[in-house]
């Protein structure tokens, strides 16, 4: 029987204006996004190649990750040059950014992340706002309760066929861009990366789950499409707008962390003064032993309170947001593809630790590492370890909020008046 | 006609959608507006933080640590930004330091407002304006009457659209005056002026996107095909062409040379740098010990204080300080040549780089601009001060101040001799006197400007207006009313 009605859901939806509305959507969005997306990688590991060898052995200049092209997330910021200054005891940490692309910061990475977060969960959600209200409308619902067909069953057929249309298009699509973009000069994927694919379009199907889950929650809570049309639509933008910024700003309300600017002006007055007391003294050919450690305790202190608070403003925002789906779904595909918070986070220990590492070599009376300086290294994070750092977690919510939906559009339609 | 127009009006305002509507409006515009006032609040008194903290820095320095008067021209936040946050200048700017997450997920602004959920709305209340008539009945009825097509769908758009403006406009009234009740913001007249120039503009949008659906409406058969057909439509307004469109354009237009800038700022380039120069500083004094021999050898063992006293000490004709005069001039001469050709070859890129990236904007930002959304956020931003060319005006001003100030140093050290290389003993003798420095006052940019710059990009949003209005008066006067 639920074959039947899944077979029944799935052509009647293959048909449908709809189906062929969001499947051009999904097909022009994940292609196009693609193909812009591989571009922008192969535009920035060409830049990344140009600078290389020119980059001192004790900065940071990652390589853009692969990933990048299905969700860039941070990765601008990760792979941006951080240089630690070795000659000089602080061993300050600055970057330099690209200063064209202001205009870019008023608009959106459009990677496939993007398209799924933002445009396919509405795609989702409008497959499903009206299945039960619709059949309601054109008299059918009636039809089939009145046949012997259980209402669990019914709506069992109907989540299973219209998610099977809903989700085929897309994991077609990202096939075979993953494919093409396999095949493409500039990417080489190692089996991790076809790992962190996979776990990526199962987080991605997951997501859409929800949105579709929470559709038809809609429609079965309501009496007319036109109504569940309104709810739906203010639902996605509640969920994927207004919640996640919530998280934010309740965060930035419940940790304070000291002024940015006051901070960094305060940083730089040392780290200038610092700088040129110790070229001064290079320059004049006076030797003089820099005691790199004790330089200035305020300054150290004031600068790890300030990266204690702004880390522990950054994990509560992560942990409010990721209650959301949309922040569970950006956090988990961000981390799956290298670009995401935990990337950026570790590799901020990385430089610190290499900081301070490089604080206790062997110096000469000048302030010089004597000797051969140890190069900075960085591998970005596996699988595994996302998935343990808060990766499971996050799929784990995602699936709750997918089950909860779907439990509560379940109950709701056995209990749906269908007259 | 004005019956019809009230018969609209009242149509909507009647139906539980209006109610949604006129609650979502006012509680997200309201609240959007009450926390980016907070946030405007915070980020001024960091402001002022931090141009106090440097301006008594500046105060201290002396004679003996001279050479960290640097300036630090900071942007105060625009008061507008609290509508449309846009882009923000720093002149400091430490990305490592920096929190990344609220950059991840979108900001809850009056932009935002009006471009997803405003818009939105405008589409629910239009896309089955005419249709839903149709499927309702009512539309035979009305045409059956003696009013003529074209006024019965220029009385829907004039009704409708004032039934969605109605709730936008007394939630942005609400909003401003939360903000002038707000002891933290003090608008000026121009803020006011820009203020009203930004609801006028999110009008304009608001009237495009029920245009659209009342088009959409005119064209489809039935409301669930408008619906469908109209989020369609959405979605590639407001998420597809402005987010692909600049990066189309920056691959067509490539700025290649940011790459090679940062190759030639890099620590191991200037290392190489210093290298080379050694290279051709031993060259001189290659030419020196073999010109003068031992007494070259001798000289260069001395410490730099040697070197001066000894010198320093012999007669003016001697052999020992006319070699070591004119030594030292012609290695200060070959280095300031080296660092020369090293900063012209900076400029030069730089200017290159300036040249492709202006190419490369040009086309992004026009590109982008098929979209009226996206025209919608140039005029919003650039009222508020925060658009592209805002800040490419306030970057000048920091630009043209941060080469007073080198000035002023210049002329001061000049003055007062530090200049020159003087023993440390002697600096502490000199008195500095700092009270003239320039200070950096940011002057924003005259409304009027700014108004100028964004008007084509206006022009834009009314031909898509008046594209969509003749397409729904187009479809209504061929649709089948049966």
């Amino acid at each position: 029987m639920l074959t039947t009605l899944m077979k029944k859901e799935i052509q009647h939806n293959l048909y449908g204006f709809k189906f062929q509305v969001i499947m051009l959507l999904t097909l022009l969005l994940v292609f196009s996004s693609v193909y812009v997306m591989y571009n922008d990688y192969s535009q920035r590991t060409r830049a990344y190649e140009i600078q290389l060898p020119d980059i001192a052995n004790t900065s940071s200049l990652l390589k853009p990750s692969p990933l990048a092209i299905f969700d860039r997330g941070l990765d601008m910021e990760l792979c941006s040059l951080y240089e630690t200054h070795r000659d000089f005891g602080i061993l300050s940490i600055s970057n330099q950014k690209d200063f064209s692309s202001e205009l870019f910061r008023l608009f959106n990475t459009p990677d496939l992340f993007y398209v799924t977060w933002i445009i396919l969960s509405l795609g989702a959600l409008l497959f499903s706002f009206n299945l039960v209200t619709a059949e309601k409308e054109d008299g059918t619902l009636r039809q089939m309760l009145a046949s012997s067909v259980a209402r669990s069953k019914l709506v069992a057929g109907k989540w299973t066929g219209g998610l099977i249309c809903l989700v085929l298009p897309f994991t077609l699509a990202f096939m075979v861009s993953v494919t093409a973009v396999s095949l493409a000069p500039d990417v080489q994927f190692g089996v991790q990366d076809y790992l962190r694919l996979a776990l990526f379009l199962i987080a991605s199907l997951l997501y859409l789950g929800f949105f579709f889950s929470l559709g038809l929650l809609v429609s079965a809570a309501s009496r007319s499409s036109a109504a569940a049309l309104s709810i739906s639509l203010l639902l996605w933008v509640t969920l994927v707008f207004v919640l996640p910024g919530l998280g934010n700003i309740a965060a930035g309300k419940l940790v304070a962390v000291p002024s940015y600017n006051r901070y960094v002006v305060q940083v730089r007055q040392a780290e200038m003064a610092e700088r040129r007391a110790s070229s001064e003294y290079e320059s004049s050919g006076k030797k003089k032993d820099f005691n790199l450690r004790e330089h200035d305790p305020e300054r150290d202190a004031q600068v790890s309170d300030y990266r204690v608070r702004l880390a522990r403003l950054i994990s509560l925002s992560r942990d409010l947001i990721r209650l959301t789906p949309a922040g569970a779904y950006a956090f988990l595909a961000g981390d799956l593809s290298n670009t995401g918070v935990q990337e950026m986070l570790n590799l901020q220990r990385s430089i610190l630790a290499y900081r301070d590492f490089s604080l206790g070599l062997p110096r000469t009376p000048s302030g010089r590492v004597s000797g051969e300086y140890p190069a900075f290294t960085y591998q970005r994070l596996s699988p595994g370890h996302v998935l343990v750092n808060g990766g499971l977690l996050n799929f784990a919510l995602l699936l709750l909020q997918t089950t909860v939906v779907f439990a509560a559009s379940y109950v709701l339609f056995l209990r749906y008046d269908a007259r | 006609m004005w019956t019809i127009i009230e018969k609209e009006f009242f149509d909507d305002l009647l139906n539980q959608r209006f109610l949604a509507g006129i609650l979502v409006s006012v509680v997200l515009t309201v609240g959007a507006i009450a926390l980016q006032t907070s946030e405007y609040a915070k980020q001024l008194e960091e402001y002022r933080e931090s141009s106090a903290t440097h301006e008594n820095f500046l105060d201290s320095i002396g004679p003996e640590n001279f050479f960290l008067l640097t300036p630090l021209p900071l942007i105060p936040p625009e008061p507008l930004s609290l509508l449309a946050n846009g882009l923000r200048i720093e002149y400091l700017s430490n990305d490592f330091d920096e929190n990344f997450l609220p950059g991840l997920f979108p900001v809850m602004d009056l932009v935002f407002i009006v471009s997803i959920i405003m818009s939105l709305l405008a589409l629910l209340f239009s896309h089955d304006s005419i249709c839903g008539e149709k499927e309702r009945g009512t539309l035979r009825l009305i045409v059956s009457n003696s009013v003529p097509r074209s006024r019965l769908i220029l009385c829907k758009w004039l009704g409708g659209t004032a039934s969605i403006m109605l709730p936008f406009l007394i939630s942005c009234l609400l909003g401003l005056i939360y903000i002038s009740i707000s002891p933290s913001l003090q608008l000026h007249l121009t803020d006011l002026a820009a203020f009203v120039l930004v609801v006028i503009a999110s009008l304009s949008l608001i009237s495009l996107f029920y245009l659209l659906g009342l088009m959409v409406s005119a064209m489809t058969v039935n409301s669930s095909t408008s619906a469908l057909t109209c989020i369609f439509l959405w979605v590639l307004i407001v998420f597809v062409v402005p987010n692909l469109g600049p990066y189309l354009a920056a691959q067509v237009a490539p700025v290649e040379s940011i790459a090679m800038l940062n190759q030639l700022r890099s620590q191991g380039q200037q290392e190489k740098d210093r290298q080379e120069l050694q290279k051709r500083l031993d060259q001189i004094s290659d030419k020196y010990e073999t010109e003068y021999g031992q007494m070259f050898t001798e000289y260069q063992t001395w410490t730099y204080e040697e070197k001066m006293a000894r010198s320093g000490m012999q007669a003016p004709e001697s052999p020992l300080r006319s070699m070591g005069l004119k030594y030292r001039k012609e290695i200060r001469d070959r280095r300031d040549e080296f660092y020369q050709a090293q900063r012209d070859k900076l400029e030069m890129l730089a200017a290159q780089i300036k040249i492709e990236s202006q190419k490369q904007s040009w086309l992004a930002r026009n590109l982008a601009a098929v979209s009226p959304f996206t025209d919608y956020l140039y005029l919003a931003t650039e009222f508020a001060g925060t658009g592209v060319q805002g800040r490419e005006y306030a970057s000048r001003q920091i630009e043209s101040f941060v080469k007073v100030f080198v000035d002023y140093v210049q002329t001061l050290l000049k003055r007062s001799g530090l200049g020159e290389s003087v023993g440390l003993d002697q600096l502490k003798n000199l008195k500095l006197d700092l009270s003239g420095r320039p200070r950096f006052e940011y002057k924003p940019q005259p409304l009027a400007e700014r108004v100028e710059l964004v008007l084509p990009y206006w022009a834009v949003i009314l031909l898509f207006n008046v594209l969509f209005f003749v397409g729904a008066f187009v479809g209504f006067l061929r649709y089948d009313v049966r």
